[in-house]
């Protein structure tokens, strides 16, 4: 405390006589109160000190720590393959089917040269390249074999015939003896029969096939057009197909007005019909099976069968059928799990409504038609049981009257499934069928879902890519790459399990739920959150170090000047 | 029938089969409200009312995801317990004995919606919970709520952006998960939610403009609230009287058509460019199209060729049981590779989630620590003597507690994740 100050006060009241001396005297004493004492180096440096450890802190821990808390964890991506894949670039689908020739009773050279004729005229036939046939010898026949030429030589036939089996991969083809070429021969009516059968035979699939490459992205223009039907009947198809899941739930579901029948010998029918079918499509998916019984289910209100008294018979308009199924009171979409439900409904009309038919829209009420059954496209099919009624006086329905329901249901499910119409003749030849198309699907679909998941996570830079979908990506990758390889050698099967593979992993990583982009914040929303918050603490931080810098610089100009 | 493939088919024929070729097969509803409380009673039952319009035009419960973010039937409030009207003549009870809500209270959340239409949804989601839809699925989407220049509130809590709505449309787009989308929202400011779409095949309406309220249309006495809201009102009035049956051949041109400013008090929207073929293609589009479900059976001819006999299966029978075996290993083989990765990823990001958190809080530690030492540090300076090395122990000891603390933590948060 300076002694002026404590003067100064006390002089007033002790007199008024020389204010002109006082009233500078204070002028000065107070100014020279206002200096602060100067301050000791000490303080100024744990000042700066403090200054810095603060910048330190903010910037050296701070700002990483914010930096790496608020960014969105994104795996690297091999986005270039992803996008050579969904361009088609990566792999031309090859289907090469190896057909064997055997020929027990007809001498080898003869066979050979027989072979060699019918692959060159299958050659001439194919326009289409990506599919064709190879014929082998019964020497190589493999597991990779997908049909069997019989040649039986018989004295009875004029013309050579072809039959091709219903229930294996085989066609007989019978011939007279004096048909086979000779060694010296360019060509041969044998072979060139055999060549049509055979072209014949795979000509839907090629079909199917070079529409499906044709169709997918990254394809040459080049094959031959196909015919608006054709065109119409695969649209058909993929119409009525469910989407291919790698599990479906088939449910098979009794349905009465009444309290009878209320039971069914549904498991040995379904162990002796459905089973040997399922087993025969377990390369496709995995199936599980599941029954219930519904009593009382009454179909909705605006389904009016109508009598006819000529026919004794009831009859339900086709028109009627769309809402025949009773969505709302029929449990009829279980939550059975992962994986698309098939449902197969089995209708047991009331007595007193019993024969019930379905009119088509196009015709009259006729009961010798007999229409009871229809499918949904993508959903599932229905069949209407009309029993007579001594079969429904015991309330059980046997395992016998379930066959043909059974069998119009397994109809339905290859047709669910997207089986191919051709060849009719042999179900083998259409589910082998079924698998290489499927195969090809398959490719595509997994190959686009990369290409989405490519294109969506580089228009989203907020959203996350966790390393499980990464790794999901890289597994699809070489799945496909196994498929394309297993494709090339004709190994169908392992390309099959090798593209379902891709789909799976594929969907893993499109559909992973740590994706979800972050909810979109405009940017005056984040400068509203960070403002309030880091602007006190920024404002004192900055003036500080812009006062301490200003003063080094100074101390540093006056070190200068000296 | 025999399948001919005609070398010399006319190209032209092609490309016109081609295009008239894409047709859904399935219908799809995605029914949002989005506002709590009593006084918003409203919102609850123009979506309630859109759920009974849907499901008498047959899309079945399954096909439509309704969300509810309040229970206005269990309202102590509400003075008919149990029901949800939408007219002050109280003749159709929305609730009724069979509805379905899937998404309830405060499972409506801007997160699950987005989650739905993407469906990036836990693997134990139920399925009845899920947008199953694929390039054949036509999707009615009706959101309403309290809303305002490209945002739409939820529950009072947070807001979705037009530019969420748009992406996830997008991302749908992208993975081929609709055929067509009909978009149609109350809310004040309702057009401007739209605005932000960028994927084809949408047709959009909304209730008002941009700076312009949507209103509601009127009260009744006894509820004591707001039943329903104008354009939802109207829109429900031309449905209801309209579009009595599954077979009706109404289009959306003519729904939008029957919008009368005067009665809606605001200005209805529709937006069409995104629709290939413009605005001509969109109005002709069928309301039986987005509005409900016609299943389109296929009648099974008396003499199938391709249909099974007992034979085909006797024989798949025979030929199988050789190839069974083989095939089911196959099958399982392909689920236990795929399987194992998931949970090895989650762990690995569980762990990572406690490392980042134990840094955390190991930083805030020392972030804590360096002004005490230096603060510590100041004050020992003028009196370096005595007071020097007693003070000097209290940063250290707080120090060690700091250093402590984010250990705790990790063993709680670590033991927490593993329950």
């Amino acid at each position: 405390m300076s002694p002026d100050r404590g003067d100064s006060p006390s002089a007033g009241p002790k007199g008024f006589g020389p204010a002109h001396i006082d009233s500078k005297k204070i002028v000065e004493a107070v100014k020279a109160t206002r200096d602060p004492p100067p301050e000791s180096q000490e303080s100024i440096d744990s000042r700066r000190w403090i200054v810095l450890s603060f910048l330190l802190i903010v910037s050296l821990l701070g700002l990483p720590l914010w930096w790496k808390t608020t960014t969105v964890y994104r795996s690297d991506l091999p986005y270039q393959s992803m996008y050579h894949w969904d361009a088609g670039n990566a792999c031309d689908p090859v289907f090469p089917l190896q057909v064997v020739l055997e020929s027990p009773h007809v001498p080898v050279d003869q066979s050979q040269k027989l072979l060699n004729l019918a692959q060159r005229a299958l050659d001439e036939l194919n326009a289409f390249s990506a599919h064709h046939l190879r014929l082998v010898d019964s020497t190589q026949k493999s597991e990779n074999t997908v049909l069997t030429v019989q040649l039986l030589p018989t004295d009875a036939a004029a013309s050579p015939t072809a039959v091709l089996q219903p229930h294996a991969t085989s066609l007989d083809i019978a011939f007279a003896p004096s048909l086979l070429p000779s060694s010296s021969a360019t060509s041969s009516s044998l072979a060139s029969f055999i060549a049509d059968e055979l072209h014949n035979t795979f000509l839907h699939e090629q079909a199917t096939i070079a529409h499906m490459i044709a169709s997918s992205p990254g394809s040459h223009p080049s094959s031959k057009p196909l015919s608006p039907e054709f065109l119409a009947l695969l649209e058909d198809r993929k119409t009525r197909a469910m989407k291919y899941s790698p599990t479906y739930h088939l449910t098979f579901t009794l349905l009465t007005p009444t309290a009878s029948p209320a039971n069914w010998e549904i498991e040995a029918a379904v162990h002796s019909i459905i089973n040997p079918l399922v087993r025969a499509l377990s390369s496709v998916s995995t199936f599980t099976i599941d029954t219930q019984v519904q009593p009382y289910a009454i179909f909705s209100s605006s389904v009016h069968p109508v009598h006819n008294e000529a026919q004794s018979a009831w009859f339900l308009d086709q028109a009627e059928l769309g809402a025949f199924i009773n969505a709302a009171e029929w449990p009829l979409s279980p939550s059975i799990g992962e994986g698309n439900t098939i449902n197969f409904l089995l209708y047991v009309p009331a007595p007193e409504q019993t024969p019930l038919y379905i009119v088509p829209s196009d015709a009259t009420a006729d009961a010798s038609s007999q229409l009871h059954s229809w499918l949904l496209p993508q959903w599932g099919s229905a069949y209407i049981l009309n029993l007579p009624p001594s079969a429904l006086s015991t309330g059980t329905i046997s395992a016998k009257d379930l066959e043909a329901p059974l069998l119009s249901f397994s109809t339905h499910l290859l047709a669910l499934l997207g089986l191919p119409e051709e060849p009719h003749k042999s179900l083998p030849l259409r589910l082998a069928s079924l698998r290489r198309t499927l195969t090809l699907s398959l490719l595509h679909s997994s190959a686009s879902t990369l290409g989405a998941l490519a294109r969506l996570t580089q228009s989203l830079p907020s959203i996350s890519i966790p390393k499980p979908a990464a790794a999901s990506v890289a597994h699809t990758l070489s799945s496909l790459d196994q498929a394309c390889a297993a494709l090339k050698i004709g190994d169908f099967k392992e390309a099959l399990v090798k593209a379902r593979e891709a789909d799976i992993e594929a969907e893993r990583a499109f559909f992973d739920k740590s994706m979800v982009g972050q909810v979109y914040f405009p940017d005056e929303h984040k400068v509203a959150v960070y403002l309030p918050l880091l602007g006190p603490v920024a404002v004192p931080l900055i003036l500080a170090f812009v006062k301490e810098a200003k003063a080094g610089v100074a101390c540093l100009k006056a070190l200068k000047g000296v | 029938m025999e399948i001919r493939i005609h070398l010399h088919t006319v190209l032209a024929l092609v490309c016109a089969a081609a295009l008239a070729a894409a047709q859904h097969t399935n219908n799809w509803a995605v029914l949002v409200g989005t506002s709590r409380f009593w006084f918003n009673y409203r919102h609850q039952a123009n979506t309630l009312s859109m759920y009974h319009t849907v499901k008498r035009l047959g899309i079945p419960d399954s096909n439509i995801i309704l969300m509810l973010p309040d229970d206005m039937a269990c309202n102590p409030r509400n003075s008919f317990p149990g029901t949800v009207y939408n007219n002050n003549n109280r003749q159709l009870d929305l609730y009724g004995d069979n509805i379905e809500v899937d998404y309830r209270g405060y499972e409506v959340t801007v997160e699950n919606f987005i989650r739905l239409m993407t469906d990036r949804v836990d693997e134990n989601m139920p399925r009845s919970k899920r947008l199953l839809t694929d390039d054949r699925s036509n999707i009615f989407v009706y959101m309403t709520g309290h809303g305002g220049n490209e945002f739409l509130k939820f529950q009072d809590a947070e807001e979705i952006s037009a530019f969420d709505i748009a992406d996830a449309f997008a991302q749908m787009h992208e993975k081929k998960r609709y055929h067509e989308i009909l978009f149609m929202i109350d809310t004040c400011q309702a057009n401007t939610m739209y605005t932000k779409f960028r994927s084809p095949d949408i047709v959009a309406t909304g209730s008002s403009e941009l700076d312009e309220s949507s209103y509601s249309h009127h009260a009744d006495q006894d509820i004591g609230v707001a039943v329903i809201d104008r354009y939802t009102y109207f829109n429900l009035e031309y449905l209801e009287n309209q579009v009595t049956n599954q077979t009706s051949k109404l289009s959306l041109g003519d729904l939008f058509d029957s919008y009368d400013e005067a009665k809606i008090h605001s200005q209805p929207g529709i937006r069409y460019d995104l629709v290939t073929g413009g605005a001509d293609a969109a109005r002709s589009k069928s309301l039986m199209d987005f509005f409900g479900a016609q299943a389109k059976v296929q009648l099974d001819a008396q003499d199938q060729q391709s249909s099974l006999s007992i034979s085909d299966i006797n024989a798949l029978a025979e030929a199988m049981p050789n190839m069974t075996e083989a095939k089911v290993g196959v099958a399982r083989a392909t689920v236990q590779s795929g399987n194992p990765q998931a949970p090895a990823g989650l762990q690995r990001t569980n762990s990572s989630r406690v490392l980042l958190f134990g840094i955390l809080s190991a930083a805030i530690g020392l972030a804590l620590l360096v002004p005490v030492a230096v603060w510590a540090g100041i004050s020992t300076t003028p009196q370096p003597s005595a007071a020097g090395e007693p003070q000097s122990t209290a940063p250290v000891r707080l120090a060690r507690e700091a250093e402590k603390k984010p250990v705790e933590i990790m063993i709680g948060s670590s033991g927490l994740s593993r329950a």
